[in-house]
Parts: C-alpha cells; sequence; structure tokens
C-alpha cells in the first residue's frame, strides 16, 4: 500500500513515523488535560469530604434525566468516533464520513440537552449567589463546581465538534485525505477525552441522593 | 474489505454495548439504598467504564509502549496530587485517636492557618 504524501508533513519522511509522533505529543495532551480536570475534581473531592451530607442534598437538585440521557448521547458518539477512525485507517471513505458527520451530530444533541438542563437550572434557582434556592452555604460550592466543571467540559466538546466537522466537510469536499490521516486519529483522541471526563463527572453530579 | 467493516463494527459495537449496560447498572444502583458504598458503586463503575473507552476505542491496549508511558504519566501525578492532598483524611481514617472522627477537612485546614 502507497502513502498518501499529501499528509505527509516535514520533517517526516513516513507517515508512519508521522502518525507516532502526533499520537504520542496528544497523549501527553491529554495527560496535561487530566491534571487539569483532575485540579477540579480534587476540589469537589475535599469539599464534599467536608461537607458529606450538604453535597449529597444538593447533588439530589440536578436532573438525573437529562444527565442520564447526555451520558448514553456521548457514550454513542464515542462509538460513531472510534468506527470513523477504524474506517479512516482502512480507507473507508464513505463510512468514513458518514460517521464524522453522526459524532457531530450526537455532539450537539448533547450541547443541547446541556443547554435545556442550564434553562431549568436557572429557572430553579441553582446558580450561586443571592436567590440561591437551598440555603446551606456548601450546596452553593456544590453548584459552583458543577457549572465550572460542565461549562468546561461544554466548552471542550465544542472545540471536539468545530474539529470533527472541519473534517467531515473537507473530507466529503476531498480537501482534506482521510486515508490514514493522522488527523483523524488525533481528534478521535481528544473526542474520547471529553467521553472520559464526562464519564467520572456523571455519578459525583448526578447520581447522589437518588437511594 | 468486507471482513475489515465487520470487524470494526464487531469491536467498537461490543464495547458499546457493554457501556451502556454499565450506564444502566450504575443508574439502578444509584437508586438502592448502599449508603457510603452508592459513591463507591458508581466510581467503580465509571472506571470500568472509562477503562473500555481507554483500552478499545482509544487504542491503548495495542499502543507502542512510548504512548502506554504518556498515559501512564498522566496517572501517576494526578494519584501524587490526590494522595498528597488528602494525607489528613486518608491518616484521619487511619488514626482516629489522633484525629476525632467529626473532623472535618474544613477544620484540620483552619487549624493550621
Amino acid at each position: 500500500m502507497n502513502t498518501p504524501t499529501d499528509v505527509l508533513r516535514p520533517p517526516w519522511k513516513e507517515l508512519s513515523r508521522q502518525r507516532e509522533a502526533a499520537t504520542f505529543a496528544l497523549w501527553v495532551f491529554l495527560a496535561s488535560e487530566l491534571l487539569f480536570f483532575g485540579g477540579l475534581l480534587l476540589l469537589y473531592a475535599a469539599y464534599r469530604l467536608a461537607n458529606p451530607e450538604v453535597f449529597i442534598t444538593a447533588g439530589r437538585e440536578t436532573d438525573l434525566w437529562y444527565g442520564t440521557a447526555n451520558t448514553a448521547v456521548l457514550l454513542t458518539s464515542s462509538f460513531t468516533m472510534a468506527v470513523a477512525a477504524g474506517a479512516a485507517e482502512a480507507d473507508m471513505r464513505r463510512l468514513t464520513i458518514w460517521c464524522l458527520g453522526a459524532t457531530v451530530v450526537f455532539g450537539l444533541m448533547f450541547l443541547v440537552f446541556k443547554g435545556f438542563e442550564y434553562a431549568e437550572d436557572i429557572r430553579k434557582h441553582l446558580v450561586p449567589g443571592e436567590s440561591f434556592a437551598l440555603k446551606e452555604p456548601a450546596a452553593q460550592i456544590f453548584f459552583a463546581l458543577y457549572w465550572i466543571m460542565t461549562a468546561v467540559h461544554a466548552i471542550h466538546l465544542s472545540i471536539g465538534v468545530g474539529l470533527i466537522g472541519r473534517l467531515a466537510i473537507f473530507g466529503a469536499l476531498r480537501r482534506v485525505h482521510l486515508r490514514e490521516n493522522p488527523q483523524v486519529e488525533v481528534t478521535a483522541l481528544y473526542w474520547h477525552l471529553v467521553d472520559v471526563i464526562w464519564i467520572i463527572l456523571y455519578p459525583l453530579i448526578y447520581l447522589m441522593g437518588r437511594s | 474489505m468486507r471482513a475489515q467493516i465487520s470487524a470494526i463494527w464487531r469491536k467498537n459495537g461490543l464495547a458499546w454495548l457493554a457501556l451502556l449496560s454499565l450506564l444502566g447498572l450504575t443508574f439502578g444502583a444509584a437508586h438502592l439504598p448502599l449508603g457510603i458504598f452508592n459513591v463507591v458503586v458508581g466510581l467503580a463503575i465509571a472506571s470500568i467504564k472509562v477503562t473500555l473507552v481507554v483500552v478499545i476505542f482509544m487504542g491503548l491496549g495495542s499502543s507502542p509502549s512510548i504512548i502506554r508511558l504518556a498515559a501512564a504519566a498522566g496517572v501517576f501525578w494526578l494519584a501524587i496530587l490526590f494522595v498528597l492532598t488528602l494525607t489528613d483524611v486518608l491518616a484521619g481514617r487511619q488514626f482516629q485517636s489522633a484525629h476525632s472522627q467529626t473532623m472535618g477537612l474544613e477544620q484540620s485546614l483552619d487549624r493550621n492557618r
């Protein structure tokens, strides 16, 4: 199989080396992202250990159905992204483009659900401040963390939607060669990290105090 | 080609089904009155889901060792961050006499000021 030369960039002479370098660099970036979200999770852990009961009471106010539906949507988007990456490697252009498109649709669906959820949270006065709905001070800490963590996650997700959308459109217009292109693999890895972060957030935000 | 297509769908499809089943499981388990174990079960199932995504979707299972090392480094530093920050909580659980049971993290932070 000859390598498509138009995705090869200097200083690499072989595509396999370029791919390895790109994947390695992205994993280093993902490790730093893990520590970035890790800081927020640590803050959550410390405050939760200090206020175990209040965190459970506050967690009960989140919307379990939006949270669960969004988890299912994001898991499915990771599935279509994984198929897209596999298809790009096996030179199946159509399947790659369709799966990239499906991933974008699922990503947008997540953002729409999140928007409805945020609107409901605002209606229920769950934004920390003067008119906050719960009387315990630590409940405001829980919701401050809720807003920061989910918003930062949503920003990451929006960047992912942009990157995948770009690949899908440029791939369909044949402006980008999808076959064996390191960009597809790197974008897929980033998207899966966004999914991983959500998987960790889900039990910490939505599953508390439901029994 | 056909075999290749079905291999891609089968591998990722099975992982997807497993992930959705685990989501159902964690959703159900959250409704059982397990006390402190609710959060333990929730986090345990989350880590199984993360492992499935990382090993199968992200292909870490078949990656070169330099990439596994990069991933492991992230987890390693995260573990140091958590263990060192929460040392007094972990120690409090170990030595109940030194730390009274009711003392929360905030109070122990206050005492150090």
